[in-house]
């Protein structure tokens, strides 16, 4: 079976649930706004490696901190504001916004007046319009220029910038107004003065009205980010006293916007913007100098719609399963780190080349646990396979007596355990491999040798007799048995022995060897007791065991000698029975050799009479029963032994 | 005696047809197990030979239909088998075979089941009251075992036992049916009993090889009784 088998629909249905997942992570985000700080840190981050060259034809004329030292405190009397007015003019500017609102009247009504008539001279001058609470309740109102500037001006547009969530001044509302939706921007409104507004951007910006019940609902439309040009200062400054003092040549305002407002500290018009570092937020004239930059070059951010913005966040959540299920785990880690970054670099640079604006929080974070959330997955497939091999392997490998069997439950088994397990079935195969190689090479070998023979011999000879044919196929059929008991004895299970009378069996074992020993004219004596005798064992094998014992004796033995069987139990929970004969002690290494597979004893090397299997056989039967078999050597005589666990007495007879 | 031959390999078929008509026997020799079956059921035959694997019906499926068509008019069944594991035999046996050679077929061996497993049905022992085989006589009258003319003391049940085992000599009997035959009367007998005895028996007969006998233990299946082939 190919793991594809074994796995249906893996790894494709494990990547589409991980990309159900991952794009439920980025929706729920998106949606909930809860990284919404995330995507503020991105854009300001785009924001502030986009410096660009301050326009030329923008400068503002500054009420600084020298101003206020030379002039005296604020506020101005408005007739300096006017004798300003009068030489900024008369330098013809494009346009002259002042952001100084002059919402209430001065104790010096000669003073207004002298204001609005410089105004009205000028005739390119926009004033603000400040939507602000009234003092008592928070209800919202428009404060407009008092009446005699009203009439003088040339525009009238709001200065407010909205604040995001974490207090940053990133937006402006094209339209908005209590009631209805009508007041442009101040920024607008000097760029109209001026003939420099494009008319594509405000396309759009239609201003609707709202219902008469809401005329004190601050209605706002048109949301757009806005560039900035630069860090605080940006934007050209002239100091008003310098330019009140005349140090400045009119023609310096020739066909400029010239915006007047205050950036001294004390003043209090300040806002924190992406691009001001701690502790130096924007003076609000420089900050309209940018909406109106903005909105003069086309450099107005418009942000993704909600419905857009949520598809796309689930579409790239899911993008790195393209690569994850074909790539390994460090690769597959590099790759969507990469990820993480490029598409908050990418986001980031939106607004800078495109002025499209998209919230990718919820996609990067997904991104991020898209790695996580695979290596999880995969981890778990690998655990299953891990698993169904050993419940294969259980099942394919015999039970080795070396290995402990498994569990019956896998699941509680730890990973590493699993592997051990693995590693454990992986040595037992490769012993079954080895074993498998070995069997081979007796079968090339040891068991072709005397059935070539036959053949030859057939081939060769004259019609001779058939007799002369019996003994090399006798050799190789008793190999093939020997194999076959051998191949059995390995695969026996000690769970299934059953009960049986040992001594019994050894009888039989000497009946069945009688006939041979005769031919040799060696008698076998047997010292078995009169009594059954029962242990837990396999008759056939423990059987042939014995009579390998005893075939080994015959072979060894010198001729009419005596060959001993018997059975003795050296402690009560061991049995064992032993084949004694006539010969020369062996050496301890030899010893050792003579239970190997497929080894002879020296003198049987020559004649290459039997398998070499026999004593192995004995060895296999004898631990697979739980037990040992072994040689000891004293008094020129040789006994090979096999030692069981277990036996039992029976009480009586009868 | 006449005997139906289950063998699907020619060669050994040709073989032992030809060591059975040899002994003076008739033979009819099928490749098939359903031809086999069909003929035994219509026709009388003294025993059958049957190879375990054929490739239409196997010999245990035959002895199967057998047993269900002719019920005890079955005659008695041989298996020759390749298979000679533990397992199997034990199988062959409890399923109702009489007896079991193991391949490559020995040609006195397979003589002396057929005519042990022929006996049973003549009721050769039966009938003969005395048994003599050399210095072991068996007089079932009498109920008396000797060895070299003296009598041997055995126990009511080794004396049953004992003359059983002579009755069937050759022929494969599990504990089952010695347990129903020799301790028909008495309840709850174990199979370790049965063990017990034969010890005994093999003891006081001396049922060796040297006195030309060998008490054959089948597995743990039962025991059979025979003569050593090879002695003098």
């Amino acid at each position: 079976m190919s793991a594809q088998a074994r796995f249906p629909g893996w790894p494709g249905r494990e990547a589409l649930r991980v990309a159900l997942l991952l794009a439920a992570i980025s929706l729920a985000i998106t949606a909930s706004g809860l990284l919404v700080r995330v995507d503020h840190l991105l854009f300001d981050i785009g924001q502030r490696i986009n410096w660009r060259q301050a326009a030329a034809d923008v400068l503002i004329i500054a009420v600084d901190q020298d101003s206020l030292d030379r002039l005296g405190r604020w506020p101005w009397p408005r007739e300096r504001h006017a004798r300003l007015l009068d030489i900024v003019c008369a330098g013809r500017p494009a346009a002259v916004g002042v952001d100084i609102a002059f919402s209430e009247h001065s104790g010096d009504p000669s003073a207004d007046a002298l204001l609005a008539d410089a105004v009205a001279r000028c005739g390119k001058v926009v004033l603000p319009l400040v939507i602000e609470s009234t003092r008592s309740g928070g209800q919202l109102l428009e404060s407009p220029p008092i009446a005699p500037l009203l009439a003088a001006v040339a525009g009238i547009g709001r200065i407010g910038v909205h604040l995001d969530e974490d207090g940053i001044g990133r937006s402006v509302y094209l339209r908005e107004g209590l009631g209805a939706a009508v007041w442009p921007l101040w920024a607008e409104e000097v760029l109209r003065v001026s003939e420099q507004l494009p008319p594509a951007v405000l396309a759009d910006a239609t201003g609707s009205v709202g219902h008469p019940d809401e005329r004190y609902q601050l209605l706002r439309e048109n949301a757009r980010r806005f560039e900035f040009v630069g860090p605080p200062g940006s934007v050209q400054r002239l100091s008003y006293a310098r330019v009140l003092d005349g140090l400045i040549a009119p023609q310096v305002f020739a066909g400029k916007i010239v915006l007047i407002g205050a950036t001294a500290v004390g003043l209090g018009d300040f806002l924190p913007t992406p691009v001001s570092a701690l502790g130096e937020p924007m003076p609000g004239v420089e900050v309209q100098a940018n909406v109106l930059l903005s909105l003069r070059d086309g450099r107005l951010i418009s942000e993704l719609a909600t419905l857009p913005t949520l598809l796309l966040a689930a579409l790239l959540a899911c993008i790195p399963l393209l690569w994850l299920p074909r790539l390994m785990a460090l690769s597959g880690l590099l790759v969507s780190s990469l990820w993480v970054l490029a598409l908050g670099a990418a986001c980031a640079l939106l607004p800078v080349l495109w002025q499209v604006w998209f919230a990718p929080a919820g996609a990067l974070f997904a991104g991020l646990f898209a790695f996580p959330l695979w290596s999880w997955r995969r981890l778990e497939a690998a655990r299953a396979h891990l698993d169904q091999e050993l419940r294969q392997l259980r099942a394919l490998l015999p039970e080795s007596p070396t290995t402990a069997a498994l569990p019956g439950e896998i699941r509680r088994l730890g990973f590493e355990q699993r592997i051990a397990w693995v590693q454990a079935a992986q040595r037992r195969m490769a012993a079954l491999e080895a074993g498998r190689k070995e069997a081979l090479g007796f079968i090339s070998h040891d068991l072709r040798a005397p059935l070539a023979g036959a053949v030859a011999r057939l081939e060769s000879e004259a019609p001779g007799d058939p007799q002369h044919l019996l003994p090399p196929l006798r050799r190789a059929l008793g190999m093939a048995q020997a194999f076959l008991s051998l191949a059995r004895a390995e695969a026996l299970d000690p769970d299934r022995l059953k009960e049986l009378d040992l001594c019994a069996l050894l009888q039989q074992a000497a009946d069945e060897i009688f006939a041979l020993a005769r031919q040799g004219r060696r008698r076998i004596v047997r010292q078995l007791p009169e009594q059954p005798l029962w242990i837990k064992g396999d008759f056939e094998l423990l059987e042939r065991c014995a009579i390998n014992l005893l075939d080994n004796a015959l072979r060894h033995a010198p001729a009419s000698t005596v060959i001993s069987i018997g059975l003795d139990r050296p402690r009560d929970d061991e049995v064992r029975f032993w084949v004694e004969n006539d010969g020369p002690p062996l050496l301890a290494d030899e010893k050792d050799k003579l239970f190997q597979r497929f080894s002879r004893g020296g003198q049987e090397a020559a004649s290459a009479s039997g398998s070499g299997l026999g004593l192995y056989f004995v060895r296999t039967v004898a631990e697979r029963h739980g037990g040992a078999a072994g040689v000891d050597c004293a008094a020129g005589r040789i006994r090979f032994w096999v030692s069981l666990p277990g036996g039992e007495v029976p009480g009586s007879g009868d | 005696m006449r005997i139906a031959y289950l063998e699907d390999e020619p060669d050994v078929a040709a073989t032992v047809s030809t060591w059975l008509r040899e002994a003076g026997h008739e033979v009819e020799c099928f490749s098939s197990g359903v031809a086999c079956a069909r003929a035994v059921e219509s026709s009388r035959f003294d025993v059958c030979l049957l190879d375990w694997m054929v490739p239409d019906l196997s010999g245990l499926e035959v002895l199967a239909r057998l047993q269900i068509k002719l019920r005890h008019a079955t005659p008695p069944v041989v298996f020759s088998t390749g298979r000679d594991s533990e397992e199997d035999v034990v199988g062959v046996l409890t399923a109702g075979a009489d007896d079991y050679i193991v391949k490559p077929l020995s040609r006195p061996l397979l003589l002396a089941r057929l005519q042990a497993v022929t006996r049973r049905q003549q009721g050769v022992a039966g009938a003969s009251l005395q048994q003599d085989f050399g210095r072991l006589t068996v007089d079932h009258g009498r109920r008396q075992l000797a060895l070299d003319g003296r009598l041997i003391a055995l126990t009511e049940r080794e004396t049953d036992l004992a003359l059983y085992l002579f009755q069937n000599v050759g022929r494969a009997l599990s504990r089952e049916r010695l347990i129903q035959v020799v301790w028909s009367l008495t309840s709850d007998v174990d199979t370790r009993t049965v063990d017990v005895h034969i010890s005994n028996l093999r003891r006081k007969l001396k049922l060796t090889p040297e006195s030309g006998w060998r008490l054959v233990s089948i597995y743990g299946h039962g025991y059979r009784l025979e003569r050593e082939r090879n002695s003098s």
